[in-house]
């Protein structure tokens, strides 16, 4: 309970400057209470926190939509598929020169 | 990585060179060098399409994209043994694959502009900016940007070019960004692995990813706003000259 009420007043004697950065380590790993609280307070009043908070929230969502725009769209070209393919035998560290030699005969048609 | 002067080199006359050389190919593994082909091969299969996606979309060149899909996967054949579950094995792959991107688009900086070191990247990625919001006592001087009124806020409300817009936005400011800022910001906020994780793979405490990702988090949000509502309100005072106030503040 003194820690709750502790990180409370904390928190409420912060600069926005440094509310911002309790914003941003949200997104990371869940607060004390009493840290949530102190914000949940001070956002009541303050507008440029409260912007600042939904955006980066907003931007975080933005961000995962970028992973999950790989999941559909354009496959990877067949010929590149079979020289990476064909590179990991190469890795096996025999000098590489067969798995080249194999894969230099692709046609550029292939991509 | 192969040769890339200035990306002269074609996918076509990639297709006549063969695959680029194997430039981190491993020292040859013993015994253990079956399995993990046989997994390299898997992944190849199972995650190379998005690989590909990933890095093509950042690198915008598929010969470079080519060459760092093979050295991820060859990066991930060498460190399979310290792969731990934690995150998904695609996470993991894009993860390799993050690094090798930024050790790309740094070669490629480098060779575009000789001598010109990492400031312009620091400026780029709107850090000046961000001080600019604060007075010297930490309190707001230039309140954050209306999003929500210019319909930033609603990520799902977006149509389809809006948000193909958006997202290339969003890359673009995470690419502006210092190099460390980058690979964390791409680990955490696109791929979504998980903290710990990202500590170990660039090597910081909690507290200097917490710091690092609070920086790259700010000024790519103040470049998205520069980039996105700046370009709206040029647009809105071209056409109507105001009109649209729905008055929600923040």
């Amino acid at each position: 309970m003194i820690r709750f009420v502790r990180d409370i007043v904390r928190v409420l004697n912060l600069a926005c400057e440094q509310h911002t950065a309790l914003f941003s380590r949200e997104l990371d790993e869940p607060l004390r209470p009493g840290e949530r609280a102190g914000l949940w307070l001070h956002v009541r009043v303050c507008a440029g926190c409260r912007r600042f908070r939904r955006q980066m929230r907003a931007m975080r969502e933005m961000a995962r939509s970028l992973a999950s725009g790989l999941e559909g769209g354009e496959a990877m070209p067949a010929g590149v598929r079979r020289r990476i393919g064909e590179s990991l035998d190469v890795s096996r560290g025999d000098g590489g020169g067969e798995g080249r030699a194999k894969a230099g005969g692709e046609s550029a048609a292939d991509l | 990585m192969g040769a890339r002067e200035g990306e002269v080199e074609t996918i076509e006359r990639r297709a006549e060179r063969g695959p680029p050389a194997g430039s981190h190919a491993p020292s040859k593994p013993d015994g253990a060098a079956d399995p993990r082909r046989a997994a390299a091969e898997r992944w190849l299969v199972e995650h190379g399409d998005v690989l590909w996606r990933f890095v093509l979309g950042r690198v915008r060149s598929p010969v470079a994209a080519e060459d760092i899909v093979q050295e991820t996967l060859l990066a991930a054949m060498q460190s399979v043994e310290r792969f731990e579950g934690a995150s998904s094995e695609r996470t993991w792959l894009l993860g390799i694959a993050v690094h090798k991107i930024g050790d790309y688009l740094r070669k490629r900086a480098r060779t575009t502009h000789r001598g010109g070191g990492g400031r312009d990247d620091e400026s780029a990625c709107g850090c000046e900016v961000c001080r600019a919001l604060f007075s010297g006592k930490g309190m707001w001087q230039t309140l954050p940007g209306e999003w929500d009124r210019a319909g930033l806020g609603e990520a799902a409300a977006a149509d389809g070019s809006e948000k193909h817009e958006r997202r290339r936005a969003l890359v673009r400011c995470i690419d502006a960004l210092p190099e460390g800022q980058r690979d964390a910001m791409w680990m955490r906020d696109v791929l979504g692995v998980p903290s710990e994780e990202v500590c170990k793979a660039l090597g910081l405490t909690a507290t200097n990813l917490w710091t690092r990702l609070h920086r790259a988090r700010s000024a790519v949000r103040s470049c998205l706003e520069a980039k996105l509502l700046g370009r709206r309100d040029d647009e809105r005072g071209r056409s109507v000259g105001g009109g649209d106030d729905r008055g929600g503040a923040a």
